[in-house]
């Protein structure tokens, strides 16, 4: 175990993070089984308010989250000061096996905030809680058992990490040279990264002008293109992340063996990890915010304001995470513009 | 920054302003059922005042509270410029509300600790109008009804008479199609009561609907409402006017 | 300047909270002083790790690689120059230098104190002023020390006074204490009394083929876990330390007791927070009455809700302010005088708590996420109540 103030306040920080979303799930409970728009009697109407309430919670709950993970990170790379042999947070995370899981953990909250957050979007703009149960079945369904698991994944985490334990650097994780030991990414050659990369492109091009054409159109057609959406985006932070550590890690730090993807969170060059990670999953959470909005449009009067806000989500999805790519592929393009060797070689 | 204002008045001009059909209300008093309202049905247009008169406890500030959208009728409807309230959900209700309504309750419901000037601008608080534009156009209302020398006094320190403008100058201060107005010269001498009652015939003047509970003479003969009603023990009955639509 | 709504509406109500807070400032004070407190605590453990951690990296930065101590029987002894021979042919090792020192125990004064000789080569990097005194290390005299300043303080010593030492023989020796140590190198020479070799040998009685230790320095530094090992093998009646073992070494120590101490105020905070619940459990009279006019005159439940918010953010932020202000006046300016008993212990001189001052952004925000959100939290969970005001039963004069 790592005990110290970071790791205390973290754990301190995060059960209190679990307080909101608990507050709200059971209210949402409550709403699954008593919530009758129709009626006006006082419990429905204790409901609404209490509906105002835990909104209001999940806002906090979500400061709270990304303050957090911000945190988290900030620490992984503190503590590599106390395990042999890592350098920077790629170390850390590979210390123990619930490092990664705990990364996962908080990304996957934050999606879930973004599918409930998209519900509740749409209920503020057609007024009185048309979303109530949907909102309570992500809530109780989603996001509590995130918020749990990823509560539970980092208190493992900080209890499973000894002080002087042995592990590797990012140098070791990522090599460059193909091993026979089960390094990631073997094999993966600059041209077939750029190809899945330039794949990954296309695909999120394609799925989101789409998506956007369709918004404004409703019916099955632009739900389904709503989460053909999401999920592209989905796989291009996947696709985007072995991109970083397969090939534009090199040139992003000027060194070809050096291809971590947590090394660009720490300072040179121009913390280009911040911009770039906080784009992709921003993208990411629209995206899928996006085509929750397309699914659950309430009334049909109504539904205009909401296509129309689904419609934006979704460009504003495509732009993130294209911004993001343009950021991490911009050293790559700019080295192959002035030396006129190709990347892909 | 455009200022919430009541939809268009030509649009208003035939429509009914508030409707109540056949509006019950109850209440639980312990085990008992108490209903202050029962079968209550009248209609108002817009730039027309309707008076009730009746005793106090006879369930005047409950109609008005349905009017305003406040409290949920038990049944029947209350449509205000066309919409069901009784049917919507408490956020719309209140979003209604602030943007149609204007209401001086009974007992002015003044924040006590607090100036005038930060009394006037509550209703506009919320909604994102700037500060400075809110406060200035409450300076002008509050000039307009005779209280430019009050804007930085506590609002608990004013007389009576005072504080009832400063709870009409709130209730003006979204600029609302309908105006709910309880008891509203219980607390003016003649000279203010006088003074008061034509700022009212001047926004009547303007279109604005005008419902008024009080028991005072003095508003029948100045104003001369459209329609003047009797609420006893719940039960609505017109005295003069053309009755409900 | 023309703003959106939304962040128009937004400062109406911190404008709002402001305003009650200062009309009910008597009644917010014991939180804002509870919670600046709890703050301060915080703060002030963390700013030390971090001064902490911060020392020891600017002292082990000017220190070697490897150390190689020849240990027999779990008890490090003389190591003979011969093995500095040996070490020197490995193609990693840069440069092996024997090192003399060891520590004598003051009978009058129950402490231990480390003596050293000055090592040539090894000095304070570039630019670092390690000595009060202008003057140079290796022109030290036969007869001349330097001295930590914890030692000077105990023993009462200035410069140009004497210092007497015992030798292994038990025989008095007389030098002449010719400067001090920085307060920035405190963790490692608080204690110190720096001798030249020659003098030292006779005092610790070691013989000419032998050193206390040897220190290496590497032509890859980054390598040293791996070349430690490696050593290690090759004298293996040695134990082969690394400049990066040490660091983790002093890092944990510093975690572990700060972490510690977070503990305790966990618990404390989580009695703050409590405090903070049974405060708001339910509006008063007065409150019920404000919420009920704001809901009469068109607020919505959430406006009302982020009133609340707000106020307390407002509380929240003012203590977060005053105690992390308090903290760094503390640590850094009144040597963390409060900490002293819990953080203390590596030697009984230690510590003198003159820390490098710094207030890195992470801990920073670290603080915020562990004062904010808790308060927060507790603030919004009795505020259920305060959603669930009706308007009309106010009004009715009946809440």
């Amino acid at each position: 175990m790592i005990l110290d103030g970071w790791t205390v306040g973290l754990t301190v920080g995060g059960g209190m993070l679990l307080l909101p979303v608990l507050h709200g799930s059971l209210v949402g409970g409550r709403i699954l089984r008593r919530w009758d728009a129709t009626s006006s009697d006082a419990a429905q109407l204790r409901l609404e308010r209490q509906e105002e309430l835990v909104a209001l919670g999940l806002d906090v709950a979500l400061g709270l989250l990304l303050l957090q993970t911000l945190l988290f990170v900030l620490l992984l790379d503190r503590l590599a000061d106390l395990l042999v042999g890592a350098m920077c947070a790629t170390g850390v995370v590979r210390a123990s096996s619930f490092g990664l899981p705990a990364l996962l953990a908080k990304g996957g909250t934050l999606l879930a905030l973004a599918v409930w957050r998209a519900l509740f979007r749409a209920d503020r703009l057609v007024g009185g809680f048309p979303n109530a149960r949907p909102r309570a079945k992500v809530l109780l369904f989603l996001v509590l058992p995130l918020v749990g698991l990823d509560f539970a994944l980092q208190t493992a985490f900080f209890f499973d990490l000894q002080p002087d334990q042995v592990t590797s650097c990012c140098a070791v994780a990522f090599r460059l040279a193909p091993s026979k030991t089960q390094e990631l990414l073997d094999g993966l050659s600059p041209g077939r990264t750029l190809g899945l990369f330039a794949g990954g492109l296309a695909l999120l091009l394609a799925t989101g002008s789409t998506a956007r054409t369709r918004a404004l159109r409703g019916g099955p057609a632009a739900r389904r293109s709503g989460w053909l959406f999401a999920a592209a985006a989905l796989l291009f932070v996947f696709l985007f992340l072995v991109a970083v550590t397969a090939l534009f890690g090199g040139y992003v730090y000027g060194s070809p063996a050096h291809r971590c993807p947590f090394c660009m969170l720490r300072g040179a060059p121009a913390w280009l990890g911040w911009p770039t990670y906080g784009l992709l999953l921003a993208g990411a959470s629209a995206a899928i915010g996006g085509a929750t909005l397309a699914q659950a449009w309430p009334r049909d009067e109504e539904g205009a304001v909401i296509r129309t806000l689904a419609r934006r989500r979704f460009g504003k999805a495509l732009l993130y995470q294209l911004l993001a790519a343009a950021g991490i592929a911009a050293p790559a393009l700019l080295w192959q513009l002035s030396t006129g060797v190709a990347i892909s070689g | 920054m455009t200022l919430p204002s009541a939809a268009p008045r030509t649009a208003l001009d035939d429509q009914p302003l508030l409707h109540f059909s056949r509006v019950g209300k109850s209440y639980r008093d312990g085990s008992r059922e108490v209903w202050p309202l029962r079968e209550v049905s009248f209609t108002l247009r817009a730039g027309e005042v309707g008076l009730l008169l009746g005793p106090s406890g006879s369930g005047k500030s409950t109609l008005l509270l349905l009017a305003g959208g406040v409290a949920r009728p038990t049944e029947g409807e209350v449509e205000l410029l066309g919409r069901s309230l009784a049917r919507l959900p408490e956020e719309l209700r209140t979003t209604y509300r602030r943007q149609h309504v204007g209401i001086v309750f009974q007992q002015f419901q003044l924040l006590e600790e607090e100036r005038v000037l930060e009394n006037v601008i509550l209703p506009l608080l919320p909604q994102g109008v700037p500060r400075r534009v809110a406060q200035e156009r409450a300076r002008r209302i509050l000039a307009e009804l005779g209280l430019a020398a009050l804007t930085q006094a506590r609002a608990g320190l004013l007389s009576g008479g005072e504080m009832q403008r400063v709870a009409l100058a709130r209730a003006l201060i979204a600029d609302p199609a309908l105006l709910l107005l309880d008891e509203p010269t219980s607390q003016l001498d003649t000279v203010t009561a006088t003074s008061l009652l034509g700022e009212l015939a001047r926004l009547r003047g303007r279109g604005r609907g005008l419902l008024i509970a009080s028991h005072d003479p003095r508003l029948v003969e100045r104003l001369r409402p459209d329609q003047t009603y009797d609420l006893r023990d719940g039960v609505l009955t017109l005295l003069d006017g053309p009755g409900p639509a | 300047m023309k703003l959106p709504p939304r962040v128009e509406g937004h400062l109406a109500l911190v404008d709002r909270a402001v305003g009650s807070l200062l009309r009910g400032w008597a009644r917010a004070l014991p939180e804002v002083l509870v919670f600046t407190l709890v703050i301060f605590l915080c703060g002030s453990l963390l700013f030390t790790t971090d001064g902490l951690r911060l020392l020891a990296d600017q002292t082990l930065a000017a220190s070697p690689e490897l150390i190689v101590q020849r240990v027999i029987g779990g008890r490090a002894v003389p190591i003979p120059l011969t093995h500095a021979a040996r070490l020197s042919d490995h193609p990693a090792v840069r440069r092996v230098r024997p090192r003399v020192w060891g520590s004598f125990y003051d009978a009058t004064r129950q402490d231990t104190y480390t003596l050293m000789s000055y090592l040539p080569g090894e000095g304070p990097p570039p630019g670092a002023r390690i000595l009060e005194q202008t003057l140079r290390l290796d022109a030290l005299g036969a007869d001349e020390v330097l001295v930590g300043r914890g030692y000077a303080r105990e023993e009462g010593l200035r410069p140009g006074d004497e210092v007497i030492l015992t030798d292994s023989t038990g025989r008095p020796r007389i030098f002449r204490l010719a400067g001090l140590f920085t307060a920035a190198t405190d963790l490692w020479t608080h204690d110190l009394v720096l001798v030249q070799e020659p003098a030292l040998r006779e005092l610790l009685g070691l013989a000419p083929g032998e050193a206390s230790d040897l220190v290496v320095d590497l032509h890859a530094p980054e390598e040293q876990e791996a070349v430690a090992s490696r050593l290690a093998g090759l004298l293996p009646d040695c134990r082969v330390l690394t400049r990066d073992g040490l660091r983790r070494g002093y890092h944990s120590a510093f975690g572990w007791k700060s972490g510690a101490a977070m503990g305790i105020l966990a618990v404390l905070l989580l009695a703050f927070a409590t405090l903070v619940w049974s405060r708001a459990a339910g509006p008063s009279q007065q409150e019920s009455k404000e919420i009920g006019v704001l809901r009469a005159v068109g607020w919505q439940v959430r406006e009302v809700l982020l009133l609340q918010l707000w106020r307390g953010t407002l509380v929240a932020l003012l203590a977060y302010a005053l105690g992390v202000l308090g903290a760094f006046l503390h640590v850094f300016r009144f040597e963390a005088v409060l900490l002293r008993p819990l953080l203390a212990g590596w030697t009984s001189l230690y510590p003198r708590f003159d820390l490098p001052p710094s207030a890195p952004g992470g801990t920073l925000l670290l603080l915020l996420f562990c004062s904010w959100g808790p308060y927060v939290c507790a603030l919004l969970l009795p505020a259920w109540r305060t959603a669930l005001v009706d308007p009309e039963r106010v009004l009715r004069g009946l809440a």
